[in-house]
């Protein structure tokens, strides 16, 4: 799936091995079905990726971090940390408004389902989830736009 | 926020989202009747990053991968060829995964070859982690038997952690899946079971066993890796806190998904393992030394883990059918979900795999098990040779035979040569090579059937095209009543042989009808049906009459009625008046006796659009037919040319014909009619050459002459028109057809008397049987009679005459009249724009 950006694979395979890793120590975890295995493991990447993102966040704002050439942050500024924190909280947010589509979001984004997937977990249509995933996308955006400001 | 007041914002969003952005604001100014908040609120969120910019799209994975590549510097793993690590010096490096890089290296002190696994720095940092490692390594280097890969020494220099070990020559196992016989498969499977039973009984559970682990050496041994050493990956329970440290030592492996695959459900839910874990590894490796492919699959993670945890493995002798049902047994037993019901030790499983090893060896038990091709995709099935006494059986062997053809079909990801074309080779001796060749198709599947009395005998026969070899066979010895399930049994055997999954268990053949009579007397109506003679279509009448009596609910066989009656009409061997309204209402009963029938669907396309002059509804219904039933090149066929080419859509229309053609090349209706196609295109050439190949197909059928007459005709050369249009005279019987393009060939070369004599003939044909308005326009185009010719053509779309409702606006002939108002009218009264 990431091969042909095959600098990131590594570390793309350590965190779903992470993930893996939290899966399989979930033992109080009794599956019920499919659609809740898919809920369960969308629901820890999130936990993991949010970990991961903050504990980096931690350790440069310890003044630990490495540094960054001016290029490769030009490059990856868009797609880093911040924006998963932010969008964590955002999320949560949502979820107090309108917990299905902080759900579509969850199961779309971290779990990496497929639309046809998600409404299978969420019993619902691929028309309300398509609905669901594009207004909350829209909604996330404006508050982490807010946030940024 | 208010539920109410979301609901209004989330109204107005989608509302909004669906006008063109420039319309946006003013649709909100309105809508929101001067509330400033609202407008506010759902405005800013409409103004959402543009395409491309939009993260969320992204999986979140790769958003955190490229977070990581942001702050962390992936060094490349140090080669640590050419240096000397304690007394070993590292000579090149051999390998990489299971928790390092493997080096083969030359002990200094005992003097001999052995490896080196250098393992990541982080795997060993944590002291608790490395106290655990360092006690299961012991134990595992304690383990002396010719099928384990021997631990000599695990220790550490200047910060590098290593394991020596002994060195072996092979590759390991996961190079050679794909390729094994049975025999191999079984033997390594022995193997590995021996040294299983070996470390078990010294309380040591490999944890990671999976080929990757299991080297082959050249002579066949076999010996598995890094027993014990999975610990390494394990992280200490609940220790989830993330530090880089722990993850490192993971990354290496970087094949997370191929490891997750030969898990045990206990290990995928994180319970304590035992030795019964690692059978049920071993019986994932077993399974896919067997078939080729891994019992549990999954394009995710969580899919995987669903699959080993919920989902009973495709049975592998369903996957290749000559696999002894013995191997089956023993698999699944090791595969059980539940680790109680599995086989409580390796040594018995071991004593099955060597009953089974013993009984193959013997010759006991009977296996052709080659190495196959990965993927076999094209296919030709061949009639099957009639071999009773009774000649009249010809259409139960042939009927068997596009049976399977269509349950084929109907298999994605196999190619299936239609009736047509597989069965030009009726009753002629040929090699299989030239069979393959001129279908080109990889596969040919041949058989017979003998029928006496109420039982009957059908062999089956699967061959390579390439060399004549035989990939499988069988025979059948049924009672008549049992038609369907030999059916059954035969398409399911050739698909499982070619390796094409199916999905579910479903039965290949729908049945139609339950009445084997009646399915009978189907196969013999549609076995007469295309040759295309008045008496052929008589006598399928005849037959689907009775198939009906037999079985009112018989969709298949109305829509093979309907059929019927639309060729009649079309060739003109019945008035159209007549016989149109009951192709209609054939049609109509096919489809509401079975919805899902693609040929029902594609009936009604034609009753709608050529005859209905409903073209939107004839197109839904068309699509819907192609929906149904991708495969079949017969709707393609009827969809081309009797919709897209009325409709004035030439090159949509040889388009589906080119495709009905290579699902069935050797078809000379549509051989015919593309021709036909490339002529109204004004590719003369190309029409000429089709013709051509058409005749060669059927020397028989009237059809290409008659038409490559017109094209010579059109392109002046009037002799060879003549000859054309004499030859499909003669071929018909004088169909009016043909003698009207061979008064249009006369009266172009100036032989104005036997126009007049062939008009003669025609007028005198009317009075008894019904003529095509299409053959008196040739003639009086002919005669360049222009009032003739347009009341004609009027009466052809009146009349339904179906080749002048189709060819009115390809058709070249036409050419002369298409300025004049009254074809422009006619146009128009067919719904069509002119």
């Amino acid at each position: 799936m990431l091969g042909e950006r095959g600098g990131h694979l590594l570390q793309t395979t350590a965190l779903v091995n992470e993930a893996y890793l939290q899966l399989i120590n979930a033992r109080e975890v009794q599956w019920q079905d499919r659609a809740h295995f898919f809920a369960i493991s969308a629901s820890l990447m999130r936990q993991i990726l949010v970990h991961f993102a903050r504990s980096r966040d931690s350790q440069k704002r310890g003044g630990q971090y490495r540094q960054v050439s001016l290029e490769e942050s030009a490059i990856m500024a868009p797609h880093g940390d911040a924006d998963l924190l932010e969008l964590d909280d955002a999320l949560t947010a949502l979820a107090e408004i309108d917990p299905r589509k902080a759900k579509v979001v969850e199961l779309r984004f971290f779990g990496g389902l497929s639309l046809e997937e998600t409404a299978e977990v969420l019993k619902s249509s691929v028309n309300i989830v398509w609905r669901d995933w594009d207004m909350a996308k829209s909604w996330l955006y404006r508050e982490m736009r807010h946030g940024a400001m | 926020m208010d539920p109410q007041r979301w609901m209004e914002i989330e109204r107005l969003y989608h509302l909004a989202r669906e006008r063109e952005a420039g319309e946006r604001e003013k649709f909100l100014a309105e809508a929101c009747g001067g509330d400033e908040l609202l407008r506010r609120e759902v405005e800013s969120l409409l103004a959402r990053p543009p395409e491309g910019q939009d993260f969320l799209e992204v999986p979140a994975l790769e958003v955190a991968a490229r977070a990581f590549a942001k702050d962390r510097v992936n060094l490349p793993p140090i080669d640590m060829t050419g240096r000397t690590i304690a007394h070993y010096r590292i000579l090149e490096k051999i390998g990489e995964g299971g928790m390092g890089v493997v080096y083969k290296a030359r002990d200094a002190h005992l003097d001999r070859t052995i490896a080196i696994k250098v393992l990541p720095a982080e795997a060993m940092a944590d002291a608790e982690r490395r106290r655990r490692f360092v006690q299961e390594a012991k134990a595992a280097s304690a383990l002396n038997h010719p099928g384990i890969v021997q631990i000599y020494d695990i220790n550490s220099d200047g910060g590098v952690d290593f394991i020596a070990m002994e060195y072996v020559a092979g590759k390991t196992l996961d190079r050679c899946i794909g390729r094994l016989r049975i025999g191999e498969a079984l033997k390594y499977g022995v193997q590995i079971a021996d040294a299983l039973a070996v470390a078990h009984a010294a309380g040591i559970v490999h944890r990671d066993l999976k080929p990757a682990n299991i080297m082959v050496t050249e002579t066949g041994l076999v010996k598995i890796l890094d027993f014990g050493l999975a610990k390494l990956t394990q992280p200490i329970q609940r220790e989830v806190s993330g530090t880089v440290s722990s993850m490192e030592s993971l990354t290496g492996e970087g094949r997370i998904m191929g490891t997750v695959a030969y898990m045990s459900p206990e290990q995928a839910l994180g319970q304590e393992l035992d030795v019964r874990s690692d059978l049920f590894s071993f019986a994932v490796v077993l399974y896919e030394m067997a078939t080729g492919t891994l019992p549990f699959r999954g394009s995710t993670l969580a899919a995987l883990f669903d699959s080993i945890l919920h989902k009973a493995p495709i049975s592998p002798v369903r996957l290749k059918p000559d696999l002894p049902d013995e191997l089956e047994h023993i698999v699944k037993k090791a595969l059980e979900k539940d680790r109680k019901l599995r086989y409580q030790s390796a040594s018995d499983m071991r004593a099955d795999l060597e009953r089974l090893k013993r009984d193959l060896d013997s010759g006991r038990l009977v296996t052709s098990m080659a190495a196959e091709p990965a993927r076999i995709p094209s296919l030709a099935v061949l009639p099957f040779a009639n071999l009773s006494a009774d000649k009249e059986n010809e259409y139960f062997s042939d009927g068997l035979a596009e049976d399977i053809i269509d349950a084929l079909t109907h298999v994605p990801g196999l190619r299936v040569m239609a009736r047509t074309s597989a069965f030009a080779f009726r009753g002629k001796e040929q090699d299989v090579r030239k069979i393959g060749a001129k279908l080109s198709v990889e596969n040919i599947l041949e058989g017979s059937v003998r029928r006496a009395g109420n039982r009957v005998r059908v062999t089956a026969q699967l061959v390579k095209a390439r060399d004549g070899y035989q990939l499988w066979s069988q025979r059948f010895d049924r009672e008549m009543t049992d038609v369907f399930a030999i059916q059954d049994e035969i398409s399911q055997a050739i698909v499982e042989k070619l390796r094409v999954q199916l999905a579910g268990d479903r039965p290949l053949v729908k049945r139609h009808t339950e009445n084997v009579d009646a399915y009978h007397l189907f196969l013999r109506g549609r076995h007469c049906m295309f040759r295309m003679t008045p008496e052929s279509l008589t006598k399928s009448k005849e037959y689907l009459e009775q198939a009906i009596a037999l079985d009112p609910n018989y969709a298949l066989a109305y829509a093979g009625m309907a059929e019927y009656y639309f060729w009649s009409a079309h060739w003109a061997f019945k008035d159209p008046r007549e016989a149109l309204p009951k192709f209609k209402s054939a049609a109509m009963e096919a489809v509401s006796q079975d919805d899902t029938l693609a040929e029902a669907h594609s009936m009604l396309g034609l009753a709608l659009g050529p005859v209905g002059f409903d073209w939107a509804g004839a197109e839904r219904e068309f699509r819907r037919a192609i929906e149904l039933n991708p495969a079949s090149p017969i709707v393609r066929f009827y969809y081309g040319f009797f919709f897209l080419q009325p409709m004035g859509r030439l090159d949509e229309a040889s388009s589906q014909l080119q495709r009905a053609m290579e699902l069935d090349p050797l078809s000379s209706l549509y051989n015919t009619l593309l021709a036909y196609l490339y002529y109204a295109r004004g590719q003369c050439d190309l029409a000429i050459a089709q013709h051509r190949r058409a005749m060669d197909l059927d020397p028989s059928f009237f059809a290409p002459h008659w038409l490559l007459s017109a094209a010579y005709a059109h392109m002046g050369r009037l002799e060879e028109a003549i000859a054309e249009a004499q030859k499909a005279c003669e071929l018909s019987g004088r169909h009016a057809l043909a003698l009207g393009l061979l008064g249009l060939a006369y009266e172009l070369s100036g032989r104005r008397s036997e126009a007049r004599a062939l008009l003669e003939e025609l007028t005198t044909k009317c009075r008894t049987t019904y003529v095509p308005p299409t053959a008196m326009v040739a003639v009086y185009h002919g005669l360049g009679e222009l009032d003739q010719t347009l009341g004609w053509l009027e009466k052809g779309v009146e009349e339904r005459d179906l080749i002048v409702v189709c060819c009115l606006k390809s058709e070249p002939l036409t050419i002369p009249v298409q300025g004049h108002p009254r074809y422009q009218t006619l146009l128009r009264k067919m719904n069509l724009e002119p």
